[in-house]
Order: C-alpha cells, then structure tokens, then sequence
C-alpha cells in the first residue's frame, strides 16, 4: 500500500453565525496517498473550499486532527508552520483575485523565495524566477508585466509558479479551472498532471466539474453538506456508485450525444440548512429512499469494497 | 500530453518595469482640467522654493515703509501695498511657503496617524476596531476647525502646533478610509494566497494592503492639502496662526479687511489666491480619483 501523506481525521470546522454555528466541515474523514490526487467535488457551499483551507491551516479547524506526514499539524506552532508552509500550498480558485494587482509577475513568483530566504542573492533570485516561469509556460517577456494585462489562463500558471516557488510536496488546488474557458481550462490541467509527474506532487482537488474531476483524480470524494458521503478510486465511483447523492449527482452529467437517453435522477425537497443541522442523515430530505430511520441518527462511513467508503445506513435497503 | 508554452518566446528583452504611476499619470494627462491644476501647484510650488530670488525677505515682505501704505497696484508694487506699506506681491510669494508647507506636513501627520489607526482597525477587526473607531467617531462629533482652535489654544500659537493642529484634525476621516479599503482588502484572496506562502501580518499590510488602498488616500490627501490651507488661513485670520510679521495669506487678508473700502486690493489678492490655490488642488484630486480607478481603464 502506498504511503499516506495526509490524512484528516474527525475534521470540523463550525463558524458562529447569528443564530447558531454553520457546520461547514463535521466529521470529515479522508487520506490522500504520496503523488495521488483526491478529487474532491460537490455543490456550492457544501465545506469543499473550507475544508482545503482548513487542512492547510489557513483556517482554523474547530476539532479533529490534520496528520501531514504522520504529525498533526493542528498542533504547530507559528515557526512550525511557517516551514509547513514550503511543504504545503494551494493555488486558487479565481486567478483575477489571487494576484495582487500592484506587483509584478516576477514580483509575486520571488515572494515566498524571499520570505522562506531559499536564495541567496539577486542572481540566484532572478535565475530561480525565470527557471519557474518557463516551468509553468510563461514566456519570459512577461517578466515584468502586471496580472491585469495577462488572461486568465496565464495568470493561473502565475499562481502555479508562485505555489511550486517553494518545491512544496502538497498542493491544494481550489477549483484551479473553474473560472477558466474550455480550451484553456485544459491546457492548465495538462500543466497540473505534468507537474505533478515531473516534481511528485500530491494534490487535493477540489472542484464542482465532475469531468474534471475524472480527468484528474485517483480517487474522488463526494462532499454533501460539510460531510463526506462517498469516498472511492475514480473509476469505481463512476461505474458503481453507491450514495444516492453521487448517483444523483453523476446522473447530471452531460453526454455529448443525441441518441443518448439517460434518465436522470431529479432530486427534489430543500437542502437541510448547515446552522445547526438536526441529528440525521444531511441528504435525508431529499433522499428518494430516505427512512425515518435516516432522519434519526447520523450516518457513519462505512467500508463497503476496499477503498469505497460510503455514508448511508440504508445502503443494503436501496439494492 | 501536449505542454503549452507561449508562442511569442523569442522576443528578445524583457521590456522594463514600468511604475504604475506612470500610467496614472498617463491617464490623467488626457483629463484638461487636472493638468491646469496641477500646472497650479507646480508654479506655487516652485514660487516657494524660489521665494527669495523672486523678492527678498527681509528687505521687501517684513520691511515696513509707511511712506508707502495702502498704494494701489503699480509697475513697482504689482499688487500694491498694504497697511504697513510691504508689496503685496512679495508677500504673497512668502506666503506660499508657509500655507504649502502646513498644508502637506498637517495632511501628512493626519495620513501618518489615521492611516496607520485605520489600518490596524480594519486588519485585526474585533474590539480593536470597535475600540479605535469609537474613538474616532468622537473625534468627528467635534467640528474639526473648533477642535484645530482648542489645540493650538492648549499649545500656544507656532507654525508647528499648527500644523499639528490641522494634522490631528482631520485624523478620523484618513482612518475611515483606510478602514474601509483595508476591510475590503483583507478577504481578497491575494492576501490569503500571501498567508498561505508564509508571509508575518507585517508583510502583508505593508506589502499587500497599503499598496492597494493607497489610492483613495491620494485623492483625499490632495483635497485635505487645500482644506488644511483653508484652515491655515482661517487660524491666522483670527489670530491664532502664523503671527505677524510673517507673512500668511490669512492674516494678510484678515490685516487688509480695516481698509476694505479704499484699498480694495489688500484684501482681493489673498483672497483670489486662496481661491485658486484650493480651486486647483481640487481640480488636480479630482483628476487623480478618475485616473486611479480602475473601473474607467481605456
């Protein structure tokens, strides 16, 4: 079995709203293997973002354990995890909002050499930054333009460029593509896979395309209200889903074919609110198959076939 | 797998750095009347750097010749002479220095104070922020010429105390504003992706935020230069700034105001030159609030 770099243990993260806490991350339970990549998908404000920021510590976690290369790193402290920092990075979901716009390209690449001081002078400076350019694709007259007048497209591999400055061996990948056209939205994951060959790199990657996510993934998690529902290899996840909210899910998934029938799986009732969520299965509401026993206790993650993992009591009711 | 790289690689040098005031400055250039003003405050500036070739101190502006007094405009004195029989012109000329030297160091004390207090409400949030603006809500309840008199009353009237005065004044709305893009700033996810490469909070405000809510403090600045002038001259008018002899256009016009009826022009030229002073100051805040917007890019 390969070795674990990160695994999340009992992750929450509650934020204290006016009427109670938003569970935005309970009981999230999940690993990613040395050079994998775990997909991570779901519907807007289901705790995907939050939990990639919570595993990086940008947030802070409200209990549970972060374990990145067997140690939690909830326990660091500030000197600790500014060296986690070079370990661990993530590239952002809007390239127009991730870069400030009074810098430079070469500026923002330089910015975590010089604050982690892995060069030595100008030279070895201007060297390292050209060297991560043309890693990332971009030519080297954009070396003092400013983001504003650069794509979309190039401005993402600005802030791959300045994620790898540090030679990091995790990255969380925030939607990467998201707010990207079709055509360049490929031309960045190809850059991602090749990068993750070429340095080792393991990804967490997070996003709502689930042909992206195919693309890209060994295995993928489902996330549906700040809680993990199924977890599996990519390619059992697609071919036997298992949760009722992935098979829904998957069912919406576009196929480019006319002939094609699919029958999709329309859910419907309103999604549980995340303040204060009542005891129970969160996608009981709109579960086509929901019992009352669903609505009484929580679901637990079960191992179902080795590596698929599911949260559904009900599961053997369904088949 | 295919790997894009740019098409374009071979062009040669890497074009240099270019400052984005430069680019401001750029668009500004198209807006006429920002140039005029700022054409202004280039020539009063440059009369106060050279007020002593123009017309000598000591001889011309403090030198009183009562032979002289309340002369109407001539080829000697352009603008005339005033209650004391000193050439108006002259001291008009020595007067820029006192009113451009309070206006920028009294809206630099007010940056320097509000910003920074503004800043750390806006960065650290919570009871820090309540705590500071409170405060300066307080500060802003006070009419901010009546809290310049107290000062300068408690201080004693000097040119410092008053630009200290002026500067402390108008402290609360430099904090607001920098309150304000700070908060705005902060959840960018510029300054998240600076955490997340490591930098100290001290990197990111100096580095991240204060580069980019710079803007609107110019504009204001620009406009808080004349308003401090205006309050310089309103100080001085009832006695409380610049003491005589030195020159000031406040007390110039506040000296001149007895003779109103038969020396019109002891008065009117002051006057006039606050009003263009403030006038261009504006025209040229106006101008720059345009060209730093990035909403209107051409």
């Amino acid at each position: 079995m390969a070795e674990k770099l990160l695994e999340v243990r009992n992750l929450k993260k509650y934020f204290k709203v006016k009427n109670g806490y938003l569970h935005a991350v309970d009981n999230v339970n999940f690993f990613i293997n040395k050079g994998e990549t775990l997909g991570v998908v779901g519907e807007s404000g289901c705790g995907k973002s939050t939990t990639g920021r919570v595993v990086l510590r940008l947030l802070e976690a409200t209990d549970g354990e972060i374990l990145f290369e067997g140690k939690n790193i909830r326990t660091f402290n500030k000197s600790q995890l500014r060296d986690l920092r070079k370990e661990m990075q993530i590239v952002f979901q809007d390239p127009y909002a991730s870069l400030n716009p009074r810098m430079t390209v070469s500026e923002i690449i330089a910015e975590p050499l010089l604050i982690h001081k892995l060069v030595k002078n100008k030279q070895e400076l201007d060297k390292k930054v050209a060297s991560l350019m043309s890693t990332v694709g971009l030519a080297e007259r954009l070396y003092n333009a400013y983001p504003h007048e650069l794509d979309g497209g190039r401005r993402q591999r600005i802030g791959i460029a300045r994620a790898l400055a540090v030679n990091p061996k995790f990255i969380v990948c925030d939607e990467p593509v998201s707010a990207l056209d079709v055509s360049i939205q490929a031309q960045i994951l190809n850059l991602m896979q090749d990068l993750q060959e070429e340095f080792g790199l393991t990804y967490m990657f997070i996003t709502h395309d689930l042909s992206v996510v195919k693309h890209i993934s060994d295995n993928i998690a489902v996330m549906y209200l700040g809680q993990l529902v199924e977890l599996a290899p990519a390619k059992e996840l697609f071919k036997n889903p298992l949760h009722p909210y992935t098979k829904a899910l998957l069912s919406a998934i576009p196929v480019p074919s006319i002939k094609h029938k699919k029958e999709r799986i329309l859910l419907k009732g309103e999604i549980t609110s995340p303040i204060n969520p009542q005891p129970g299965c969160r996608f009981a509401k709109r579960c086509p198959h929901a019992t009352d026993a669903c609505t009484k206790q929580d679901s637990t993650l079960r191992e179902i076939s080795p590596g698929h993992f599911v949260a559904c009591d009900c599961l053997e009711v369904i088949k | 797998m295919i790997k894009m790289t740019e098409t374009q690689a071979s062009v040669p040098t890497t074009p240099k750095k270019r400052s984005i005031w430069l680019e401001v400055f750029r668009r500004m250039s198209k807006n006429k009347m920002a140039m005029f003003g700022l054409a202004i405050i280039i020539i009063l500036v440059l009369t106060a750097v050279f007020a002593d070739v123009i017309a000598p101190y000591e001889e011309v502006a403090i030198k009183q010749n009562l032979a002289q007094r309340l002369q109407g405009p001539s080829a000697k004195h352009w603008l005339g002479t005033d209650e004391f029989g000193r050439d108006i012109f002259a001291r008009l000329v020595h007067g820029a220095r006192v009113s451009l030297k309070v206006g920028i160091v009294a809206v630099g004390i007010s940056i320097l104070i509000g910003g920074t207090l503004g800043a750390v409400a806006g960065y650290y949030g919570g009871k820090i922020d309540n705590v500071i603006m409170r405060a300066m809500d307080i500060f802003l309840a006070i009419p901010s010429i009546l809290l310049a008199i107290a000062i300068v009353s408690a201080l004693g009237p000097s040119l410092f105390n008053l630009m200290l005065a002026i500067g402390i004044s108008s402290v609360p709305s430099y904090a607001r504003i920098v309150r304000a893009s700070v908060l705005s700033l902060r959840d960018q996810e510029f300054i998240e992706a600076a955490r997340a490469i490591g930098a100290s909070d001290f990197r990111i405000v100096t580095k991240h935020i204060v580069p980019n809510a710079l803007a609107p403090v110019i504009v204001q600045g620009t406009l808080g230069v004349a308003g401090a002038i205006l309050s310089t001259a309103g100080l001085s008018f009832i006695g409380l700034g610049i003491q005589p002899p030195a020159p000031e256009w406040g007390s110039m016009l506040s000296g001149g105001r007895a003779y109103l009826r038969y020396a019109w022009h002891v008065t009117t030229f002051p006057g006039l030159l606050i009003m263009i002073t403030i006038l261009a100051l504006n025209l040229l805040g106006d101008g720059l609030r345009d060209a730093l917007d990035p909403k209107l890019k051409q």
